[in-house]
């Protein structure tokens, strides 16, 4: 056989082994290596043994602490060989610090598994209220935890109300206790918004919040959580699933309570811009009435009067001239009327020396074949008659 | 489901004060006849008296300690000197 096929038939042997194809080893990290490729190679030893591994780029660069030398760790993935060097090794898919222990491993599934389910998502996040009537505090009640809590929010706005739901926060019974607080403050009507958390501690005395139905109860608030574990470095299941994350339980307090000093001095200048817009309107109205009222008509209404008197009289006069102007067109139409009349007038003939004359029973004779001789006749002159007597006739005139 | 929070059934600040900034743009809009504007303005004076009344309001023993007690929330007055369990 050659050394190949032999190497070959080891490995086959090798990778067919259930065991050795899901193992966890628990161990110390020496020769520690992280090549500029980005796989880490090292050796895991204990006092009897030693093992060596490899951790390629792809899961390495998702490793949440420094591995090193001395450093006990656990190591979770697949033994196979690696032919060139006849050398079999662990091939590294997690590795968590050993203070963490089967948890660590546990939390890296368990993040997965929630991660791949959605619950992280940016877009579940909800905002919070601007101005909280009430906040739900799921934490111990003896912790500095509340103290701080209480502190900050009544300093940044006294009326606030809290509702503590107290758990413990580190032990067996606390991860049930913080997960059935949260669903009943979350749905009881009371609060606006939830604080949950505890202040700092080791990565074991917060492990409740790592907790699947911690975890869950947060995704199914129907209000905003934020999350306040106290601790700097290490985020908790429940801060990736929270709406917002808080270092501590203070600045929880800070995030979830605003300073009313701030909202009092915005709304002081809205009420202010409100007071000096109305007076512009009031005052831009009160411009256009005085427009208005400074008009001359309305400054001096009886104007309008006099001017309505003036064409009064103005109608007035030039009717006057009218009639005056027929009376005198009459006037003389009725002189050169009477005139004529004066003319006619039998009576001014008479004046002039002519007479009427007519026989006693007033016929007027204008021929004399009217008279006869001795017939008596009266002559009408200006200013009587006289009776005469015809004594001869004669044709024809001889004066 | 009994309590139906009695401080939550007044106005949100939150809508109070979106009512207040939108009167406030109403009336730099210029485009209200008198009669609305006065109204606005009374409207807008109301509310931002209703978010300063919120803001100042400061009552005391009004926080509780909420215990599950035979599946009901119980309220207890919330004072920490006295819990140190």
């Amino acid at each position: 056989m050659s050394v190949s096929s032999v190497t070959r038939y080891i490995k086959s042997l090798i990778d067919s082994d259930e065991v050795l194809s899901d193992v966890m080893v628990r161990g110390e990290i020496s020769n520690f290596k992280r090549h500029y490729s980005g796989h880490c190679y090292f050796t895991l030893k204990d006092s009897e043994a030693t093992l060596k591994a490899v951790m390629f780029r792809g899961r390495a660069q998702f490793l949440k602490f420094e591995p090193r030398d001395g450093l006990k760790v656990i190591a979770g993935g697949q033994i196979s060989l690696f032919e060139r060097d006849g050398q079999y090794q662990l091939y590294v898919q997690q590795l968590v610090p050993e203070g963490m222990g089967e948890l660590g491993l546990a939390f890296i599934q368990l993040k997965e598994k929630l991660s791949a389910e959605g619950l992280f998502d940016d877009d579940r996040k909800k905002s919070l209220p601007l101005l909280p009537g009430a906040v739900g505090i799921v934490t111990s009640p003896t912790g500095a935890a509340i103290k701080d809590i209480i502190t900050v929010a009544k300093r940044r706005y006294a009326g606030v109300h809290l509702f503590l739901y107290p758990v413990q926060v580190q032990g067996p019974e606390a991860p049930t206790q913080i997960a059935r607080g949260i669903t009943l403050l979350s749905h009881s009507g009371k609060v606006d918004v939830l604080i949950v958390g505890r202040g700092g501690g080791s990565i074991e005395e917060l492990w409740a919040f790592n907790d699947e139905r911690v975890v869950r109860a947060i995704a199914s608030s129907p209000i905003p959580v934020v999350s306040a574990v106290g601790h700097q470095t290490d985020y908790t299941l429940a801060d990736f699933v929270s709406d917002r994350r808080a270092a501590t339980p203070s600045q929880a307090a800070e995030i979830v309570v605003p300073d009313s000093s701030d909202l009092m001095k915005y709304i002081h200048t809205l009420s202010g811009n409100l007071a000096r817009l109305m007076d512009n309107i009031l005052s831009n109205r009160r411009h256009r009435l005085n427009i208005c009222l400074s008009s001359r008509i309305l400054a001096r209404p009886e104007l309008i009067l006099l001017e309505k008197r003036q064409t009064l009289d103005n109608y007035i006069q030039s009717m006057q001239e009218v009639i005056s102007q027929t009376i005198l067109t009459k006037r003389h139409s009725f002189n050169i009327a009477a005139e004529k009349i004066a003319v006619l007038n039998p009576l001014a003939v008479l004046e002039r020396g002519y007479s009427i004359i007519r026989t006693q029973d007033k016929q007027v004779i204008k021929r004399i074949g009217q008279a006869g001789i001795g017939e008596k006749l009266e002559v009408v002159l200006s200013d009587g008659t006289v009776c005469v007597e015809v004594l001869d006739i004669q044709g024809e005139n001889k004066i | 489901m009994r309590k139906k929070a009695e401080t939550n059934k007044i106005m949100p600040f939150e809508d109070a004060l979106a009512k207040l900034e939108t009167v406030v743009k109403e009336l730099e809009g210029g485009e209200l006849s008198l009669e609305d504007a006065l109204e606005k303005f009374a409207e807008g004076m109301k509310l931002s008296k209703v978010c300063l009344a919120r803001l100042n309001t400061a009552e005391r023993d009004i926080d509780k300690i909420l215990r599950e007690e035979k599946e009901t929330l119980v309220e207890y007055p919330l004072e920490l000197e006295e819990a140190d369990i």
